[in-house]
């Protein structure tokens, strides 16, 4: 016979491993985290823990630094939303129908998915040196040696090269999710639209997009939080430089956390993650707004 | 029944192993820390030294010591033969905790202010930079014998030394190829920057890449100013201690102004490398021994490397003075303090072991075999044998006997005090950004700026 009170509980207990887990690695380091943005915590008085208000929120904000990785953090992540997103819907155009060419087409678009990031970043390095790199070499062979550039050492260019990097290791997974929703919208759709005249542009317009929303929806919320937390792409080839140039949120905080100001630290990372949610959640309310059914 | 008591031993159980997992593994020294790449553990040879207690081999036998160091540290074989001969010595194993450049610092400190350290830490760390309090004080024979250039980097507050230097006092300067200066018809020494840049110009008509500047990695682009930048600073009698005292900047002092002008013209002049900002030090020393670059700066232990790299070309290369100031009288040879050290961490649980092993690193044998590898100019003095000198510190001794040292400097002003190193610490991030474009005022105050945000972190009076 069960006591009331286990009886009560019983669902309880079961949370309570998981429970036990969310708290201690991820509510507890928050609340941490969030205390400890406003101290003056760092690796030379590691022991002795001083508040200092609005030290850290005050340096964050007047840091041009900062403001060049917010400014270079939204760059790659619109640059990247944008560019994954229309390649990606594009080339799911092309591959969605099944034949042995679109499906070997679509294994190779989607390989560099599983590379590491650290390793593409190493590779287009290689890639990108202005000396002997495959792109400048390229670029001379065919007589357009005029493009040929320090294709991640000038600040002018850096950061889009860097993007560049991403569109060609993440199209392949935008393209998967549009291949599936593509395959989700049915025939009769487009069979009533021949019928009454439709051209092939206007049954993209007007039924394959609006029926794609919710594929278009996650893509999008995946291509945003992917480009705005945006690292190792960074670290990997430029590791900020030159000059700053490529400094990224995440760099930047990898940068202030090396540097041994943990205080300082937190209230970055506190930063970077407020921008990150307030965007996210309200580009997720919009587009939710924008998805139809048929 | 039996179930009520089976429950919570499996959450005794998943407790424990959860306990075990997050405690920190302060046991020997790391055993379960993760290196980052590199970890080896190396077995120890069962012969001892005539010098090293016999005892010391049997009571040690089976005992591992834990040796942090840096990738590029780790890199080359000199530190891990001297290592190696010194572990054969004790009748000790070792075993490496490798991590990267750019993050040993950091991973040292938390490490150390967490009671994670390894036993021995091999490191070039100033003493603001590194967590000095959780270092073990050393003794031995070698402790009165430490130069004066480098004794100043080695101490606490206290007096105590907790750094023992292993480098040579590395001169910093410019390398250069012997043949590419005899067929541009340029003849050393240099006196000043208008010189410098005629000398560049000659070599620049033969086809050849005057200065080569590796942008990419910081470290190596900074030393044309590291080597030259002092003088302006010290020869302004209060310019230092006001800079301390945030009463300052560097952009308010003229001179260092007009010489980081003159490091920038040689990029307006064209008369460095095209791939400045992608160039490494890799390709930098190649274009060097290859006769496609005149001159490189860095530093004087690269014989090393230039000596296991290219063992038919060394000998082409030579090593001078930075000429790249106005007035002869802010000339100087950067003559530095010793460039690897060893530190044993307060915490760990070989104390004793690990300060016996630093001594034996620092015995005749186990530091001839070192300078064997390594040739430098040793940092200590009176030792009572000679240790192998590199042609590169031999030629900057010559060029020293008609230029004031840096530490000349430093004692003359400041005691032999590092009051300047700090500055020195957070330049390196500053140097790209000025090739890159950025100007010399913004350059000179963002490079401020990092060291103030660092004397405020370290709570310095005037930040």
């Amino acid at each position: 016979m069960r006591s009331r009170s286990m009886s009560r509980y019983y669902s309880a207990w079961f949370v309570m491993p998981a429970f036990i887990l969310f708290l201690v690695f991820f509510i507890l380091p928050n609340i941490a985290s969030f205390v400890l943005g406003f101290t003056d915590w760092s690796l030379f008085y590691f022991d002795d823990i001083r508040f200092n208000g609005l030290d850290n929120f005050e340096r964050l904000f007047t840091e041009a630094n900062f403001l060049t990785a917010i400014k270079n953090t939204f760059y790659f992540a619109i640059l990247t939303v944008i560019v994954k997103n229309v390649l990606g819907f594009l080339l799911a155009l092309l591959v969605h129908k099944p034949s042995r060419y679109n499906n070997y087409l679509r294994s190779v678009i989607f390989l560099p998915i599983t590379i590491s990031s650290i390793v593409v970043a190493i590779v287009f390095v290689a890639i990108y040196n202005p000396s002997n790199g495959i792109l400048n070499e390229g670029l001379r062979a065919v007589g357009l040696g005029g493009l040929a550039n320090d294709w991640l050492f000038d600040p002018k260019i850096a950061m889009t090269s860097i993007s560049f990097m991403e569109v060609w290791q993440w199209t392949g997974f935008n393209m998967c999710i549009f291949i599936a929703g593509l395959q989700s919208i049915s025939k009769e759709y487009y069979e009533a639209a021949s019928i009454d005249g439709a051209s092939k542009f206007k049954q993209t317009l007007h039924i394959t997009l609006p029926l794609l929303m919710q594929s278009i929806n996650i893509t999008v919320i995946f291509s945003i939080i992917s480009g705005l937390k945006v690292f190792a792409q960074v670290y990997g080839t430029t590791n900020g430089g030159p000059a700053d140039a490529t400094q990224v949120l995440g760099t930047f905080l990898y940068k202030s956390f090396g540097q041994g100001y943990l205080g300082y630290s937190s209230a970055v990372g506190l930063v970077t993650t407020a921008i990150i949610m307030i965007l996210t959640l309200g580009i997720l309310a919009f587009l939710r707004k924008r998805e139809v059914e048929y | 029944m039996k179930k009520k008591r089976v429950i919570p031993l499996i959450a005794a159980a998943m407790l424990a192993t959860l306990a075990a997992g997050c405690s920190n593994s302060n046991n020997n020294g790391n055993a379960a820390s993760p290196a980052v790449s590199g970890s080896a553990s190396t077995p120890a040879s069962a012969s001892a030294s005539a010098s090293a207690p016999a005892s010391a081999s049997s009571d040690n036998a089976g005992k591992t010591l834990t040796i942090m160091m840096s990738s590029g540290d780790y890199g080359p074989d000199t530190l891990k033969t001297t290592m190696q001969a010194a572990a054969d010595q004790l009748g000790v194993k070792i075993k490496y905790d490798i991590f990267p450049d750019d993050q040993m610092l950091n991973i040292v400190n938390t490490k150390l202010a967490t009671g994670n350290a390894g036993d021995i830490i091999i490191h070039n760390f100033g003493m603001t930079d590194v967590s000095a309090k959780d270092l073990a004080p050393l003794q031995g024979d070698w402790v009165d014998k430490i130069t004066e250039t480098t004794k100043p980097l080695t101490v606490n507050d206290k007096g105590e030394v907790l750094k023992a230097p292993l480098g040579g006092e590395s001169n910093m300067g410019l390398l250069y190829n012997k043949k590419v200066l005899q067929d541009a018809g340029v003849t050393l020494p240099i006196k000043n920057y208008a010189d410098f840049v005629a000398a560049a110009e000659k070599i620049k008509a033969k086809g050849v890449t005057p200065v080569y500047i590796s942008n990419k990695e910081v470290w190596t682009a900074q030393i044309l100013l590291l080597t030259t930048m002092t003088a302006p600073l010290v020869n302004d009698e209060s310019f230092v201690d006001n800079m301390i005292a945030n009463e300052a900047k560097p952009s308010d002092n003229a001179k260092l102004v007009k010489l980081f002008d003159n490091v920038l013209s040689l990029k307006d002049k064209k008369l460095i490398n095209d791939d400045y900002m992608s160039a490494t030090d890799a390709m930098a020393q190649e274009a060097l021994v290859n006769g496609k670059a005149a001159f490189y700066a860095q530093m004087s232990s690269t014989y090393a490397a230039l000596s296991q790299n290219y063992p038919d070309k060394v000998g082409d290369i030579g090593m001078t003075y930075t000429p790249l100031w106005d007035d002869e009288k802010d000339g100087y040879v950067l003559y530095g303090q010793s460039s690897t050290y060893m530190s044993v961490s307060a915490a760990s649980d070989n104390l004793d072991l690990a300060k016996q092993f630093v001594n034996t690193v620092l015995s005749q044998p186990v530091l001839t075999k070192y300078y064997e590898l390594s040739p430098g100019s040793a940092p200590y003095k009176d030792l009572g044998y000679d240790l192998k000198m590199s042609p590169f510190n031999e030629e900057m001794n010559g060029y020293a006997e008609s230029l004031p040292r840096l530490a000349d400097f430093t004692a003359q002003r400041f005691g032999g005090a590092p009051k300047l190193d700090p500055f020195y610490g957070r330049f390196n991030e500053q140097i790209q950004g000025l090739f890159a474009g950025k100007p010399v005022k913004d350059t000179l105050d963002a490079w401020y700026k990092a060291y103030a945000d660092d004397a405020k972190a370290r709570r310095l009076a005037g930040f």
